[in-house]
């Protein structure tokens, strides 16, 4: 019996803790009013049960859909503040909630809603061994929508948020609406974790949802495995079931066992946090794979091996999905008119004006400061300009913001190469690719054999990506744990996933081994052939030289001269310019 | 005068500069408490939450001592303040640097760390020495009446040395070279190690001088209330609010008015609601702070994101050109 | 200018080999091997990431170098921290935030005689640096935040000078700074370089500023480097186009 209360109190935090891993654990967002968002539940239900005879189960959904609503009002503030404002925005939701249910009459303040209904689920709910079937089954649910969610597109997009929100919007994925949603899931969820901490209990009390609840939660989410469900449910066994070990195996008193086992726990988070950062179950794992390894231990590889495409092939490949096609006449794909901007009193760009012909490689180069990356931010939104305006295709896009731009078919690579690092290679490249089915919550609540269906494409699109910058093998390494070079091969790989008709590369062939300089360059000489518009900005000149159609020089934010790379070579202002006075 | 005031629900003038004065003093200890977060904040970057088990500490050790052995209040005082002083030295340096070693992104797992400080501490606190509320003695206490405005002695030996430490702090940041050593590291952490600053050093001296400060905001606190195993909690987050809304690399002396000015907002707020929802007021106004130097730019993007176009092309489907 | 002590030894004042550093155990910069003597400026050059900041930050102990040796008057020093680097002589300047911008120009100066414990050698050293520099004298109750951003780059020149180093680093001096101001900076080094024998480590990806008073030059590229000789037969090649 003891023991059955126990497993009930686990799988009561573990909803909780698995809850709060989605805005964690997945998006990255700090949150320490997991349990505030639980009393709206818990409060909510039980005084319409107690007060106005309301029947539990429904209590509990309008809990939730309270919970969830709430929840997305305090997103929105949330969505651009950075991680300590968070922490402070979430702390002060969490001191306001706790404040109104501690001090409103009608809610019992101190003490509580006493003498609840018992929760009535085909019979009444009222010992532990009650209420053990009905929560494993609504633990299973819970994981299962949860996991459903996290491993989904919507999932990586989370997880793309929390790696680094501006490369996920440079691939074109909207992140406003997903921190919004994904702030409603959570408090969704923990608020029916609250109705199901006071309907177990049978009192709403204030001392229930406390801002100590909150961190214990959060510090089951970090323990256990950021970004990994079943962690979640471990972290949160290790809380609850440290009570009993040190009431029954240490002989405690029942009160020095639950001081106990916290003070075990806050130590154990400590010394987990310092030797295994990521949590025990690293966001990666899963018990499938413990299980295929056991079960084969001797094949050496999983997948058949694959051929490296050539370069040809794959090119012809692509260009038939994007639906690009090689044009004798080239007409100008993006038209860059006037453009400006300023840093300060600084004039980084000034009334730039060009074009992007299509089907054709543009260089764009100029001496370090002459304002060439900022060119780029300014084309794709990530920088609003000042004064300009950009078309591509002939729609006019200044102003739009960087996910439209990506999705419009313009997409950008960043110097930095800026992969996600916890991500492997396949769900970096996975990213990119537009159109998939499950990105959107309504898709994967609604019509999740359609999302099912449409995985495998993804898949496959991306795989043949990596194969093609030879990095297939290494398609569930972690982008982190890869050398300079290789990552810059990834990002390209990601950038063509994304079907865009415009690339632009910034410092494509910087950091990376000469052999490997030249099969990039093949790569997209090949894709120019076959119709894609790309413009690089470099300077390993060499490269430049190589590639680039038409090359544009830059300087002092302006372009001063334009041509082939003979034709500037030549230009003796322009030496002086690039390599400074002698 | 009065009809505004019958208008505004107060009873009288008094309750209002009564109000004023018990906001001050409060507002005394949140400044001390605001003081010592923007500078660890503000030169470390660390979100030291487990401040407020070092806080619990200084007041609780200071109160076992007085209470069970005759050494009087100064001295227990004292060895209060160190103690607490070499607990957070000691979270510093063995977990806070180890953590933050070589990783851009250390706000969490410092973050997590403190919580775990947090937790186990606090249960450590009521495991050895119980869930009894003590008592910090052995101030001399005089109440003082200035025109129907009561204090006490305590409170305004709490004023005269928020106002002491401000001040020196400013002038040990202003006028020493340990001072522009700090303020250097906060304004720029390379430049400093390019010039030779032992930057780990500094950070735990930092440690040091926030946990002093603190500890004295806590030993005020276990004077006049009472000495609990979770009474840090609640004055930690209120040195949160102040130092973020004042700004974590701004003069104490600023910092400090921040602290006070809340305390009496919070404190002129019970004038029309309750003793206990006047922790609404500030986490209230705090949460409208944040709202409005986010959501406007916030409700843009999102905006933009629901009036967002189809998406170019389905699955599939190849894109020509029109 | 403040006098240096004759030197104990012969030989280079800065000596790497086979260096290999980068940032979380990987390596952006491969076997690189150069030499610094006394009174000689010598530049580093090469276009954005080709890895001259990472060696000069492997250099002077900001992060610790993978492989490969660093000594320092025949010393070994690799791996050591910066304030030991400091306090054997030596100096460097970011490419960026090069000035604490919160501090005055004189607590900035002041900060970079940290090391430096006797008041009268300190205060002799300012003197020096305002005769270099008369701006920093004149405005030196000013926030440096404040300044433009050449005045910037002159006080970081004033910050390094206050150590008195036999060694100085100067990361990309000419960025973003007016012709006549760096014009300033480099005579300064030039003078630094020849009245009291301080050895110049420049890293440049403006050639043609780095060649006016460099003596050797390397030229980087993709994190190795890829030409050695001296700034002569630099300035004597028909055009650079191919190195970059």
């Amino acid at each position: 019996m003891y023991w059955v209360d126990v497993l009930d109190q686990v799988l009561i935090f573990g909803i909780l803790a698995m809850s709060l891993n989605l805005l964690l654990g997945y998006a990255g967002q700090v949150s320490v009013a997991t349990a505030a968002f639980a009393a709206i539940g818990g409060y909510l239900s039980g005084y319409l049960a107690s007060k106005h005879g309301f029947p539990t189960g429904w209590g509990i959904v309008l809990g939730i859909l309270a919970g969830s609503l709430i929840g997305m009002l305090v997103s929105l503030p949330a969505l651009l503040l950075s991680n300590e404002f968070v922490i402070l925005l979430t702390l002060s939701v969490q001191t306001i909630i706790l404040v109104i249910v501690t001090s409103v009459a009608a809610l019992g303040g101190e003490l509580g809603l006493v003498d609840l209904p018992s929760l009535h689920v085909t019979k009444d709910l009222v010992r532990p061994t009650d209420w053990l079937v009905p929560l494993i089954v609504l633990t299973a649910v819970v994981y299962g929508i949860c996991a459903w969610i996290g491993e989904s597109p919507f999932g990586r997009i989370l997880r793309g948020i929390r790696e680094d929100q501006l490369a996920t919007q440079s691939l074109g994925k909207d992140v406003w609406l997903k921190k919004v949603v994904v702030f409603g899931v959570t408090s969704g969820i923990a608020a029916l974790g609250g109705s199901l901490i006071v309907f177990y209990n049978g009192i709403a009390s204030p001392g229930l949802f406390d801002f100590n609840v909150s961190i214990l939660i959060v510090a089951m989410v970090v323990l256990g495995g950021r970004g990994n469900l079943l962690g979640s449910l471990l972290g949160a066994a290790i809380v609850t079931a440290a009570g009993p070990f040190f009431e029954k195996v240490i002989k405690l008193s029942p009160e020095k066992a639950s001081l106990a086992r916290l003070l075990a726990f806050g130590l154990l988070l400590i010394v987990v946090l310092l030797l295994r950062p990521q949590g025990l179950l690293d966001e990666n794992w899963r018990p499938m794979k413990l299980v295929r390894r056991l079960r084969r231990p001797a094949r050496a590889t999983e997948e058949p091996a694959s051929e490296e495409a050539s370069a040809e092939e794959f090119a012809g490949e692509v260009a038939t999905l994007y639906g690009v096609r090689h044009r004798e006449e080239a007409q100008a794909l993006v038209s860059v008119k006037n453009v400006s901007k300023s840093f300060g009193g600084i004039r980084a760009v000034d009334g730039l004006s060009f074009d992007l012909l299509e089907g054709r490689i543009t260089g764009l180069i100029g001496p370090n400061g002459a304002g060439k990356t900022t060119v780029f931010n300014l084309l794709t939104g990530t920088l609003p300009l000042d004064a300009g305006t950009v078309l591509l295709r002939g729609q006019d896009i200044t102003g739009w913001p960087i996910d439209r731009v990506a999705r419009h078919g313009m997409v950008r690579s960043f110097q930095d190469v800026r992969l996600f690092p916890r991500l492997s290679l396949l769900d970096n490249v996975k990213m990119a690719v537009p159109g998939q089915r499950g990105e959107k919550l309504t898709d994967l609540l609604f019509t999740p054999w359609r999302v099912f269906r449409d995985a495998p494409r993804t898949e496959r699109l991306a795989r043949r990506q990596l194969e093609f910058v030879g990095l297939s093998e290494k398609a569930e390494v972690l982008a982190g744990d890869l050398p300079f070079g290789e990552q810059k091969l990834v990002a390209l790989a990601r950038i063509l996933a994304s079907e865009a008709e415009v690339l632009l590369l910034d410092e494509p062939a910087s950091g990376i081994d000469a052999a490997w300089v030249d099969r990039m360059i093949d790569i997209i000489t090949r894709l120019r052939d076959h119709g894609l518009t790309v413009c690089i900005v470099e300077h390993n000149l060499q490269v430049v030289e190589r590639m680039a159609d038409h090359i544009y020089f830059m300087e002092a934010g302006r372009i001063s001269a334009d041509g082939t790379m003979q034709d500037l070579v030549e230009d003796e202002r322009l030496v002086e310019v690039y390599f400074g006075q002698p | 005068m009065t009809l505004i005031a019958t208008f505004l629900g107060i009873d009288s003038f008094r309750e209002v500069s009564q109000a004023i004065v018990t906001g001050v003093i409060n507002g005394a200890a949140y400044a001390l408490l605001g003081i010592s977060f923007a500078l660890i904040l503000g030169v470390t970057t660390r979100f030291h939450f487990a401040a407020a088990f070092t806080y619990t500490m200084c007041a609780y050790i200071a109160a076992l001592i007085v209470n069970g052995t005759g050494i009087p209040l100064l001295p227990a005082a004292v060895i209060g303040v160190v103690c607490s002083i070499v607990i957070a030295v000691a979270i510093e340096g063995t977990v806070y640097q180890p953590l933050a070693r070589g990783r851009s992104e250390s706000l969490l797992p410092v973050f997590v760390a403190s919580l775990g400080i947090v937790i186990a501490g606090e249960n450590l606190i009521r495991l050895i020495w119980g869930n009894n509320t003590r008592v910090l003695g052995g101030f001399p206490q005089h109440t003082y009446s200035v025109g129907n405005v009561n204090f006490t002695s305590l409170d305004i030996t709490l004023v005269a040395i928020t106002v002491a430490i401000t001040v020196s702090l400013t002038l040990l940041l202003d006028r020493t070279v340990l001072g522009q050593q700090i303020r250097a590291v906060r304004g720029n952490r390379e430049m400093a190690l390019a010039v030779g600053v032992n930057v780990r050093r500094i950070y735990l001296l930092v440690f040091a001088i926030a946990t002093l400060i603190a500890g004295v905001a806590a030993l005020f606190d276990g004077m006049k209330f009472a000495v609990t195993p979770d009474m840090g909690n609640q004055p930690i987050f209120y040195g949160f609010v102040v130092a973020f809304v004042a700004g974590v690399t701004r003069s104490p002396v600023r910092v400090a008015l921040v602290g006070v000015l809340i305390g009496v907002v919070e404190r002129l707020s019970t004038l029309w609601l309750s003793e206990s929802t006047s922790a609404l007021t500030v986490f209230g106004l705090l949460f409208l702070f944040l709202t409005m130097t986010s959501a406007p730019a916030g409700i843009r993007q999102l905006s933009g994101a629901l009036s967002r176009e189809p998406r170019v092309g389905a699955p599939g489907r190849a894109r020509g050109h029109a | 200018m403040a006098s240096l002590e004759p030197l104990p030894s012969q030989g280079p004042l800065l000596s790497i080999e086979s260096l290999s550093a980068g940032y979380h155990r990987r390596p952006v910069v491969f076997d690189v091997t150069f030499d610094v003597a006394p009174g000689e400026i010598v530049a580093v050059l090469g276009h954005n990431g080709a890895g001259k900041t990472t060696t000069l930050k492997a250099a002077f102990g900001l992060i610790k170098p993978l492989r490969g040796q660093v000594r320092y008057q025949g010393q070994d020093i690799t791996g050591t921290s910066c304030a030991r680097h400091v306090r054997l002589g030596m100096s460097y300047t970011p490419s960026e935030r090069f000035v604490f911008p919160d501090l005055t120009v004189a607590a900035n100066l002041r900060l970079g005689a940290l090391m430096e414990a006797s008041r009268g050698e300190r205060n002799r050293r300012l003197d020096q640096v305002h005769e270099l520099f008369p701006l920093l004298k004149e405005r030196e109750s000013q926030l440096a935040g404040t300044f433009s951003g050449g005045e910037q780059r002159i006080l970081s020149v004033g910050i390094a000078l206050m150590s008195n180093p036999r060694l100085m680093f100067f990361d990309e001096p000419s960025l973003g700074v007016s012709p006549a101001i760096t014009q300033q900076i480099l005579s300064a080094l030039r003078h630094m370089a020849d009245e009291d024998g301080r050895g110049i480590v420049l890293l440049e990806q403006n050639v043609g500023y780095a060649l006016r008073e460099a003596d050797r030059v390397y030229v980087m590229r993709s994190g190795r480097i890829i030409l050695e000789e001296s700034a002569e037969e630099m300035r004597g090649r028909t055009h650079w186009w191919d190195l970059f």
